[in-house]
């Protein structure tokens, strides 16, 4: 369980957080949406134990916590299999154990022909895939991903969206996962929570009514549209200022 | 127009005098002996260069202290190094590897400092998310960073040390390339002198292109292109 208690964050006088509190029970999948620069990164950075709050209280219950970062953060002198095990290495697994655990992830993550590549090697999806299954290697009970999806096309997005859900699924991980894109977030999340432009605020929280796999086109879009229509919603992404700025659209 | 074999000897005679060298058994005396100082002193500072530089690289403290007086090192000419080891260790191989060591540190401490300072602190916030232990931050992070800033450096250094080794021996040895090139001197054998440089351009050939570039493919394969 993670409980994140009237969590405030002042940055140089600049106060980015100001009273967020969250609950998140083990299984759960919780998205963190809002516009960018609103302080979604901070937030989940926090719940990490990277930075402290300035106030609020991090409980973090979860034996094991795992971090995807925004960009993979892989080690570049080091092949795929070494990336994936590099968390095992850290808290002191044996050789023999890590390399059986690198090529059962890279197996489940579809990396097996990289197995002996450098990073620079890897397209932007599979250097992610290695970032996730590096992650995973530590067998967590807690996975906080900071906008994975980043920088792929849409076909890869959809893979990689597919193969997170069923690795949370198959191994029934709480997650918390950061995305400035709602459709993501409805197909993603069991509860998103929508945060205002810094000093962020929590003003909407969307809770799925079906499981991740039942999810159609339609019933996310809709969702989107619902969401997207609430006041606070459009406000928080500056909707409602479009019709000032017409000239980009116009002649 | 012909100029006088002391003054610019051909390359024939250049080849005839080096041909001679190896026949007398001079050449390789020579090399192995030169290779001997260079291969210690550089060693020497190798292992001193990335050991301060290391220490430097984590303590801040540490590096305000000892730059600066590796700095001043750098700037003292390598030719005032001969003149204070020949005082301090007299003539031989001691001056010699001296000042190789003192004139190529400095090269080597700072590209240490440097890969320390510039590890990507992304990527030790992605280590410190593992708990990773320190000697694991060195050993996976830092070690490996720094071999891709090291073998630069170490290229640089090692085209010092061929030029400081001969000039040293030059002055304050009675063996060596440098040695040899002097008494080629006094004898006006001009012929001898070519064939001595000949040998030192392709010493530092080999060294670069023979030994440290199949090096740096082995230790940062990575790195291949």
């Amino acid at each position: 369980m993670l409980i994140l208690d009237r969590i405030s964050y002042q940055y140089k006088h600049r106060s980015i957080l100001e009273g967020i509190s969250i609950t998140l029970a083990p299984g759960q999948i919780l998205c963190l949406s809002g516009p960018s620069g609103c302080g979604k990164t901070t937030l989940l950075r926090i719940a990490a134990g990277l930075i402290a709050p300035s106030q609020g209280v991090v409980k973090n219950k979860f034996t094991c916590t795992g971090y995807v970062f925004q960009e993979p953060r892989l080690l570049p002198w080091q092949t795929t299999q070494e990336n994936l095990a590099f968390g095992l290495k850290a808290k002191g697994v044996a050789k023999k154990e890590r390399d059986c655990a690198s090529k059962q992830l890279a197996q489940q993550l579809g990396l097996e022909q990289a197995l002996d590549l450098y990073p620079d090697r890897l397209s932007g999806g599979m250097q992610q895939r290695v970032a996730l299954g590096r992650a995973l290697a530590i067998n967590p009970d807690f996975l906080l991903l900071d906008e994975p999806f980043n920088g792929l096309d849409v076909g890869r997005r959809r893979e990689f969206q597919l193969m997170l859900l069923q690795l949370l699924g198959e191994r029934n991980l709480a997650a918390c996962i950061v995305s400035h894109d709602l459709a993501e977030a409805v197909r993603l999340g069991d509860r998103i929570l929508v945060m205002s432009p810094a000093p962020s605020r929590i003003v909407y929280q969307w809770q799925s009514l079906l499981p991740p796999a039942t999810r159609d086109e339609v019933y996310i879009y809709r969702e989107v549209a619902q969401i997207l229509a609430l006041s606070e919603v459009s406000r928080c992404f500056n909707l409602n200022n479009n019709s000032s700025h017409p000239n980009f659209m116009r002649s | 127009m012909q100029y006088s074999k002391v003054v610019l000897p051909s390359p024939i005679e250049t080849g005839a005098a080096l041909a001679r060298l190896l026949t007398t058994g001079k050449l390789l005396s020579a090399i192995l002996t030169t290779s001997f100082h260079l291969l210690s002193a550089f060693t020497l500072a190798v292992l001193m260069g990335v050991i301060f530089g290391i220490i430097a690289g984590i303590q801040s403290e540490f590096e305000k202290t000892i730059a600066p007086i590796i700095s001043a090192l750098q700037g003292i000419p390598p030719i005032a190094w001969i003149v204070l080891a020949l005082l301090w260790f007299g003539s031989g191989s001691a001056t010699t590897i001296f000042t190789i060591m003192v004139a190529t540190l400095p090269i080597i401490f700072f590209s240490t400092v440097e890969g320390m300072s510039s590890l990507p602190r992304s990527l030790l916030e992605m280590a410190r998310l593992f708990s990773t232990p320190t000697s694991l931050l060195l050993k996976d992070l830092y070690f490996p960073h720094l071999l891709s800033y090291l073998f630069p450096s170490c290229a640089a250094g090692l085209g010092i040390a061929w030029r400081v080794a001969v000039m040293s021996e030059l002055l304050s040895s009675e063996a060596g390339i440098g040695a040899e090139l002097n008494l080629a001197r006094i004898n006006l054998d001009t012929d001898e002198v070519m064939a001595w440089i000949a040998v030192t351009i392709a010493l530092i050939w080999v060294s670069q292109y023979l030994i440290l570039r199949p090096l740096r493919h082995l230790l940062t394969p990575w790195q291949r292109i």
